[in-house]
């Protein structure tokens, strides 16, 4: 398709840029650590080029949601004593100044809200960034070692592909995710379906016409309530780290009124883990009635049907059967 | 397809990154796609006052209907001072005051939204974000229009009347994936149809000698090149501060042209030159001869300078503080970046020494340019999220909301 050519990475000539910058960062160092370097300077220049540069609302620091606690707290709701004592007020003057008041304390609290869930976006992605980091660090046949690609999970996919539009809701936005994802929007497209996908594999750098780049659940927590007909999902069991299941079926159930998941080679997984391992508590539900008892968990219920070789399934959930 | 186009200034006096290239987008839509455009604008020329400088009425440019209305308000320079209180925390600005804000900031011009609703258009494309049209043009042509936000992370976008804005569009056309991440973790709108359809230049040229003379340069001397409008937010005068320093510290060491419209007073001196607005050859004349250019700013949407530098031949060096330069650096392996002054005297005596690597840097980015951003790809991409936004603003009109 020659709108999904945005572009592929790498270059014609293949001149390791990051060896380079890796250099030129080292060089900066050094001249850092040199006697005579102009640190007055270059502290001056550095805080000219951070304040006219996107200030990161993420990074209030704890102790400002502290000082936002206390300034919360303490705000006065009632009108000044001084204030009053000094001239009769009329009822509507009395009023007006309460309004004021209370509009002052919305706006703090409003404010603490802001900073507190900053700050616990931080948290949250220092826990991640340390669980990636854990992962990278586990032996690869480990039971939650970072997951390979299934053995001919396209093949896997493609027995589905007849179906893949049944069941979902015309006129409705419905968003596809994982194997393939320019591919199968395409198909849904042809089949009338108003898809768009989202991916975080592959190269961030070879888009088509609504693919997006990110993490699903990163994406799904950008997207209002009810804002979906339907999420498709296809390879994810496979593709899942313990752990993300029961966030992934709130989000879920939160966005979308009908949920699809294809298995694509379940029994493969099955096979590299054992059962067990592979279907614990929701770890990395290969089993299709771990998922409709999660989905259960938000009130979607549903049927899954495997494919007439047993090794793959669909999985089809919503509010109302 | 009938495209209307809502934008605060359109002509080809209008020096902007995304009036710019959209003027051109709406020609290219016209000659590769044989669609019908009509731009609805002011008759303003500079966005630093927006005062009504063009006749008002309609006329024709490039094979595109132009519709110019007169504004009721332009530009107030008290936006300056209010958008400096705003920037201490734009998620607090109650309503009222950042709708205040946004009409200080103007332009004004009610009329232009009411000939763009009023219209047959099948869509209406809308930018930039934050100006008055924008702001007030979403929630009355809502799901109808593309909007080209041109966002970057500036404290304006963070605003709470931003929400609503952003969440009224029928789709976004993107200029960079960077633009595209800042905004879907910003507002609850990654649902909505969307694509990075990004913008290109088209190439001049120029003689590298009248550059030069034109300059004040003295003929074969080598020179550092920024090229765009001269103001304190797009980092030209703490460019001019870091080669200042870079030049006490190597005394031989080329010197630094500004060339662009001077928003706010630059002295020029020894180190650097301030040649103000240029015409275009020169421009072309400029990015040719110099050894590289540098493109400060740190809010930047997209930056047509840095391909029409790889066009011209200069490698580039970028603000690493700005997502959308650095993106096309790292995409192309046509650039460098700095984030202080140590990196920048780095990359800049790297840059100055070796010759060959400028060569590779600048064949990197101008393959990278030619592959990703040409217009026949531009507009194929443009065309299929405008049919998306168009099937989904015909369905919305038809279902009832649940």
């Amino acid at each position: 398709m020659a709108t999904n050519d945005n572009g592929t990475p790498g270059s014609p000539d293949q001149m390791d840029l990051d060896r380079l910058i890796g250099e030129l960062e080292t060089e900066a160092a050094r001249r850092r650590a040199e006697p005579g370097y102009p640190h007055d300077a270059d502290a001056r220049l550095h805080f000219e080029l951070a304040r006219r540069a996107p200030n990161a609302a993420r990074s209030i620091p704890l102790h400002d949601v502290v000082a936002l606690v206390e300034d919360a707290a303490a705000a006065q709701t009632e009108p000044s004593p001084r204030s009053g004592a000094r001239v009769k007020r009329s009822r509507r003057a009395v009023i007006e100044v309460l309004r004021q008041r209370f509009a002052q304390l919305d706006a703090r609290v409003a404010s603490l809200g802001l900073a507190a869930a900053h700050a616990l976006h931080d948290v949250i992605d220092r826990i991640e960034d340390l669980e990636q980091r854990v992962r990278a660090l586990e032996p690869p046949d480990g039971p939650i070692g970072p997951s390979p690609v299934p053995l001919e999970d396209s093949a896997a996919l493609t027995q589905w592909r007849a179906v893949l539009a049944e069941g979902l809701p015309a006129g409705e936005r419905v968003l596809y995710a994982q194997s393939d994802p320019d591919e199968i929007v395409a198909h849904l497209r042809t089949e009338g379906v108003d898809a768009y996908a989202v991916t975080d594999a592959g190269s961030p750098y070879r888009p088509g016409p609504d693919v997006r780049f990110a993490s699903l659940l990163d994406h799904l927590r950008a997207v209002p309530d009810r804002a979906l007909g339907a999420v498709v999902l296809a390879g994810l069991p496979e593709a899942m780290s313990p752990g993300s299941v029961a966030p992934l079926v709130a989000e879920l159930g939160r966005v979308a009124g009908t949920v699809v998941i294809i298995s694509e080679a379940p029994w493969w997984w099955r096979l590299r883990l054992g059962a067990v391992n592979a279907d614990l508590a929701l770890g990395r539900p290969l089993d299709p009635d771990t998922w409709l008892h999660a989905f259960h968990g938000v009130a979607m219920v549903g049927t899954a049907q495997y494919d007439p070789s047993g090794r793959s399934y669909r999985l089809v959930v919503g509010t109302t059967v | 397809m009938k495209l209307g186009l809502v934008v605060p200034r359109y002509g080809v006096d209008v020096v902007g990154g995304i009036e710019h290239w959209l003027r051109l987008l709406c020609e290219h839509l016209v000659t590769l796609k044989g669609w019908d455009v009509d731009v609805f604008t002011t008759c303003a020329v500079s966005a630093a006052t927006w005062a009504d400088e063009l006749p008002p009425g309609d006329s024709e440019l490039g094979g595109v209907t132009v519709h110019r209305r007169r504004s009721r308000a332009g530009r107030d320079p008290r936006s300056g001072e209010l958008g400096v209180l705003i920037g201490r925390g734009p998620a607090f600005v109650p309503d009222p005051l950042a709708l205040r804000f946004i009409e200080l900031v103007g332009p004004v011009c009610p009329a232009v939204l009411d000939d763009a609703e009023q219209s047959d258009c099948d869509l209406v494309a809308l930018t930039p974000y934050l100006f008055w049209p924008a702001v007030h043009g979403a929630a009355r042509l809502g799901r109808r229009t593309i909007f080209h936000s041109a966002a970057h992370d500036e404290p304006e976008l963070h605003l709470g009347i931003m929400s609503r804005v952003f969440g009224a569009v029928g789709g976004f056309a993107y200029n960079s994936y960077a633009e595209q991440s800042l905004v879907e973790r910003t507002f609850p709108i990654a649902h909505l149809p969307a694509s990075v359809i990004g913008a290109t230049v088209v190439e001049g040229s120029g003689d590298p000698a009248v550059a030069r003379a034109t300059l004040g340069l003295a003929p074969g001397e080598p020179f550092v090149v920024c090229v765009g409008r001269v103001e304190r937010a797009k980092g030209s005068h703490v460019l001019a501060d870091l080669w200042r320093l870079y030049r006490r510290r190597r005394p031989g060491a080329p010197r630094l042209v500004f060339l662009g419209p001077v928003h706010e007073a630059l002295e020029g001196d020894a180190d650097v030159i301030v040649a103000g607005r240029q015409p275009e050859d020169v421009k072309w004349g400029a990015l040719e001869a110099c050894e590289f250019a540098v493109t400060p700013s740190a809010w930047e949407s997209f930056s047509l300078v840095v391909l029409e530098a790889w066009m011209a031949g200069a490698p580039v060096v970028v603000n690493r503080r700005c997502a959308a330069t650095v993106e096309h650096c790292v995409r192309s392996g046509g650039g460098l970046s700095f984030f202080d002054y140590a990196d920048f005297e780095a990359v800049s005596d790297r840059l100055l020494a070796d010759p060959i690597l400028r060569e590779r840097l600048v064949r990197n980015g101008r393959s990278y340019s030619q592959r990703v951003f040409n217009w026949p790809t531009i507009v194929e991409r443009y065309e299929v999220l405008a049919n998306r936004i168009l099937v989904r603003a015909q369905r919305s009109a038809s279902v009832p909301p649940r």
